[in-house]
């Protein structure tokens, strides 16, 4: 994907930075003027003002007293820089192998450089991902970010509790390298294993990793899902319990009135000499159930 | 007055054993009208007052899954009984008080018989009878009906209810808000069809095909249509949340009367992991099957042999008397209606018997669910449900139990198909048939063995086919499974199994009667008329001409033809008929000169038309009564499909390589 180099001012640059900063600030609830700007770009205060005014000469905002607020042009422009970051993200680490904290830079320059086609073609290219490389939900073309999702680890981290991370926060880039060296990414299921004074110790799969209070704020977590799996693929000997019955018709009344319904705990005792049907305990009976039919039951895993 | 009452229960819970212990020999055997259910009603009398009991199928809930399932239903609704009697296993207690809760919600004058209360000690049950029945609000009576222990006080129960001694307070599952408030709306809208309105509103969320039907034809379509839309608009499916908690309560019911001791190795555990163990499983089975079929064998001969004795004296002794008479007369009585009887005496009776007992005591047990457990895959691959394995095994014997055994599939599709493929597997009368001609043909080594066996290959592969298909079009969509309780083993009840023996033969041979007879006469006139003709222009012969053209589909003449109309009654006729159209008389006779009459590939062509032409008189029969005679007539019609379909492709097929 070449990028097209259009004549783009500095200001232009400084302008839509802020622009995205204003628009994280208002969704988040704060009133924003230059000063608020110019603390989260880290900029000198009066150069911010200066954006300020630039930002409401060009329609893209507005006074709105105590502060200042976007209108529907500069949001809707917000959005497509928050889409175009998000999906050249995707497209550095899924096509140039770059990795997760080195991004964020890199996609900083490439997202202002796009017309709104160039921006349409990388979705395309990209198969329309629905989510960057950090976890972030990727917008769709002319519609509002999604708020995120989860709650921070620090929050939702008591001992004991297995989580999945859904986002980190690609700022500051430093933690990011770090976090991403722990082997941390949305999408894994982490367990918390102790709460420490000044740190949590948390369960990656064999390992079990340190992390500091500040890291995680920046971790973003939901309570592990379940997992479900089908009833019929559990080996023999395992224990489960029934979640969801997804079968239908007389089959699945029948199973209804044998006990299989949700909640129901059940055993696999044994396979016939074929490999099918399979030998179910439910409500202290033995039932036998071919192995589509029990694949109609999804279930959690209890014991094996 | 005549009080009646009914028993319930879920299958293998001692229902049969209770009702036997209730009635005594005073009990009768049908079918419910228009089903394939059995129906047995008996009575007693208790202080003088005559008792009706009318045992209902077992079933494991109320829901309209099967035939079963709705003939309790509605007997309880229709026939108001004055007293249901649920009888539940006590070592399986929470299962089987899913049927009670829906059986209270149909009636409240229900007493629970705790059966096998002799063996939940054994297995770590420990049952608070008091508790029980304080949560349920009906009676419960403990009973062991195998040894007719807890008679006389569930006796005593039942007519302290029908002379209204005892206050009942049935529990009623209450459902969750959501359930509840739906019901509360469809309430006031199912009218007045005799079934409780609450009952009706549960069937309607639970999507009871048969309930909207009914309530449709009574006019009350806004229910129904009021019902889906709420099930639409329900976040989960009330037909699971329904059962769901319909099973909490039981819970909360167990929780005060039941206790269970952890870890007790049942002994039925212990005997399936042999018998339905993964290597020797299916050796086993096969040693069972190989054992029925050999004392099919084994005994029905001489079984046989002394009715052909007996049935010669009655028939010597009718003649004697009927010496008198006109001879067509008496052809038609002794010749007709008496030879009929001792053929289907002779060659029906004892197989009948025998298979039935075995098939009797390994039901009693509760082996054909371990067997139907480890044939299910093979079966499968026949396009037939694992429990078919028994009467496909049965059918090696005669088709008539076979046909009749398939009344333990519960899926009512799949009873059908089985009935249906049946009696493609050659039975005794064909084995014998084939056994005999195949040697005079091939002799009796490598070749012999080899045409043997793929007649029995082709008979297999006959039942596979019209199996596939008829799923792959008629029933394709209602996809069978298999959801089949394996129920705990327990001894046979020898007086259970001669008793359902009998009913089960007696049944059969009835109906086999009732069509063979007039058929067999038909026969005796046909050879005999018109009056005077020498034997050789009799109808029968003449009719042979006729079906030349026929024969030739086949590669044989049709004298050869009108052998197979006449062994139609009872194939094991065959060799003597293939004499008698060729002029022969006597089996040895006819092994004698056949050889010089067929080719071998002619021999063969019979041997495979023979094998699948049609199921012989009294199978039909059967088949009319478990699935009517729609299903029997297409039987023979795809019978004959495959009879000339395969014969032919092999006789031409056959000449065409050169072997003509």
């Amino acid at each position: 994907m070449n990028v097209s180099s259009s004549g783009l001012t500095h200001r232009r640059v400084e302008m839509e930075d802020a622009l995205k900063t204003a628009y994280a600030l208002q969704n988040e609830g704060y009133a924003w003027h230059g000063a608020e700007l110019a603390r989260s770009l880290g900029l000198p205060e009066a150069l911010a003002e200066n954006i300020a005014r630039a930002l409401i000469a060009s329609g893209w905002a507005e006074e709105n007293e105590p502060g200042m607020r976007l209108t529907e042009t500069g949001e809707a422009r917000a959005v497509e820089l928050i889409r175009a970051h998000r999906l050249w993200e995707r497209y550095l680490v899924d096509r140039e192998g770059m990795s997760l904290d080195a991004v964020h830079t890199e996609a900083d320059h490439r997202e202002h450089e796009m017309t709104p086609e160039e921006l349409e073609e990388l979705d395309a290219e990209l198969g329309y991902p629905a989510w960057d490389p950090h976890g972030h939900a990727i917008p769709a073309s002319g519609s509002r970010v999604p708020s995120p999702a989860g709650q921070p680890l620090l929050e939702a981290g008591v001992p004991g509790s297995k989580l999945r991370i859904v986002r980190l926060d690609d700022e500051p880039a430093t933690l990011l390298t770090q976090l991403v060296a722990l082997g941390l990414k949305p999408g894994i299921e982490i367990e918390v294993s102790s709460l420490e004074s000044d740190l949590l110790r948390l369960r990656l799969g064999e390992n079990v990793v340190p992390l500091s209070f500040d890291a995680a704020s920046r971790v973003f977590v939901v309570p592990a899902p379940a997992r479900l799996v089908p009833m019929g693929k559990l080996p023999v000997g395992s224990q489960a319990q029934v979640v969801e019955l997804t079968g239908s018709g007389k089959l699945q009344r029948r199973m209804l009135s044998m006990g299989f319904v949700p909640g129901a705990e059940v055993t696999v005792i044994r396979e016939a000499p074929l490999g099918d049907p399979l030998q179910y305990r439910v409500k202290k009976a033995n039932i036998a159930l071919r192995r589509d039919e029990a694949n109609t039951l999804l279930v959690r895993v209890s014991s094996q | 007055m005549t009080t009646t009452i009914a028993v319930a229960g879920n299958p293998n819970t001692g229902k049969s054993t209770l009702f036997n212990a209730l009635t005594g020999l005073h009990q009768h055997t049908g079918n419910w009208p228009g089903k394939t259910v059995e129906r047995k009603e008996g009575e007693f009398t208790h202080d003088g007052h005559v008792v009706k009991v009318v045992d209902l199928p077992g079933t494991y809930s109320l829901t309209a899954v099967s035939s079963e399932e709705i003939v309790a239903r509605d007997f309880i609704v229709e026939a108001k009984p004055d007293v249901v009697i649920v009888i539940v296993d006590a070592t399986n207690l929470e299962r089987n008080l899913y049927l009670v809760l829906q059986v209270l919600e149909l009636t409240d004058n229900v007493v629970v018989a705790l059966n096998m209360m002799d063996q939940v000690e054994s297995k770590g049950v420990k049952i608070d009878v008091e508790a029980l029945s304080g949560q349920l609000g009906v009676p419960v009576v403990p009973t062991v009906a195998l040894k007719k222990e807890g008679i006389p006080q569930l006796i005593e129960a039942v007519m302290e209810i029908c002379e209204g001694k005892l206050d009942l307070q049935p529990a009623s599952v209450t459902y969750d808000e959501s359930i509840e408030q739906n019901i509360a709306q469809l309430e006031p809208m199912v009218g007045d069809s005799g079934y409780p309105a609450r009952w009706l509103a549960i069937k309607l969320l639970e999507g009871d095909a048969d309930v909207k039907e009914m309530l449709q034809a009574g006019g009350n379509s806004a229910a129904v249509e009021a019902a889906e839309a709420l099930v639409q608009r329900s976040e989960e499916k009330p037909e699971i949340s329904i059962a769901e908690q319909r099973y909490e309560s039981i819970s909360r019911i167990a929780q005060r009367a039941i206790h269970h001791e952890e870890g007790v190795k049942y002994l039925t555990d212990r005997i399936d992991d042999i018998v339905a163990h993964k290597i020797l499983g299916l050796p086993i089975l096969m040693l069972i099957a190989g054992f029925t079929l050999w004392a099919i064998y084994a005994i029905a001969g001489p079984i046989g042999g002394l009715f052909e004795a007996l049935f010669s004296i009655i028939i010597d002794g009718a003649s004697g008397l009927l010496a008198g008479t006109p001879w067509w007369v008496r052809g038609i009585i002794v010749d007709g209606i008496l030879l009929g009887f001792q053929q289907i005496f002779v060659y029906m009776f004892g197989v009948l018997v025998v298979f039935f007992f075995i098939y009797g005591i390994l039901e009693d047990v509760g082996y054909l669910a371990r067997g139907a457990f480890v044939m299910d895959r093979i079966m499968k691959w026949l396009g037939l449900p694992g429990k078919a394995f028994m009467t496909i095994f049965a059918g090696y014997g005669c088709s008539i139990p076979g046909v009749m055994g398939t009344r333990i599939i519960d899926d009512e599709n799949d009873r059908i198909i089985t009935s249906v493929v049946v009696p493609f597997i050659p039975c005794a009368a064909r084995i014998a048939a084939i056994t005999a001609i195949v040697p005079i043909f091939f002799g009796s080594g490598l070749a012999a063995t080899i045409v043997t066996l793929s007649i029995f290959g082709l008979s297999l592969l006959t039942v596979a086919l019209v199996a596939t298909v008829l799923k792959k079009t008629t029933f394709k969509n209602e996809p069978s499974g298999l959801v089949m309780e394996m129920p705990d083993y327990h001894p046979p009840l020898l007086s259970n199994v001669l008793r359902t023996t009998w009913d089960r033969t007696y049944s059969s041979m009835s109906k086999a009667l009732m069509i063979y007879l007039p058929f067999s006469v038909l026969i005796w006139v046909l050879f005999h008329f018109p009056a005077g003709a020498a034997a050789t222009e009799t109808w029968g012969v003449q009719m042979g001409s006729f079906l030349d053209p026929v024969g030739q589909i086949i590669g044989l003449a049709g004298r050869d033809m009108t052998g197979f109309l006449f062994t139609y009654p009872a194939k094991e006729l065959s060799l003597l008929y293939l004499g008698l159209s060729h002029g022969g008389v006597g089996e040895e006779e006819v092994a004698g000169f056949m050889g010089d009459v067929w080719t071998p590939l002619q021999a063969l062509s019979y041997l495979v038309f023979l094998t699948l032409y049609a199921p012989c008189l009294a199978t039909v029969a059967a088949m009319v009564k478990e699935i009517g005679w729609k299903w029997a007539l297409w039987n023979i019609i795809v019978a004959l499909i495959a009879g000339f379909g395969f014969a032919g492709a092999i006789y031409w097929g056959g000449v065409l390589l050169g072997f003509g």
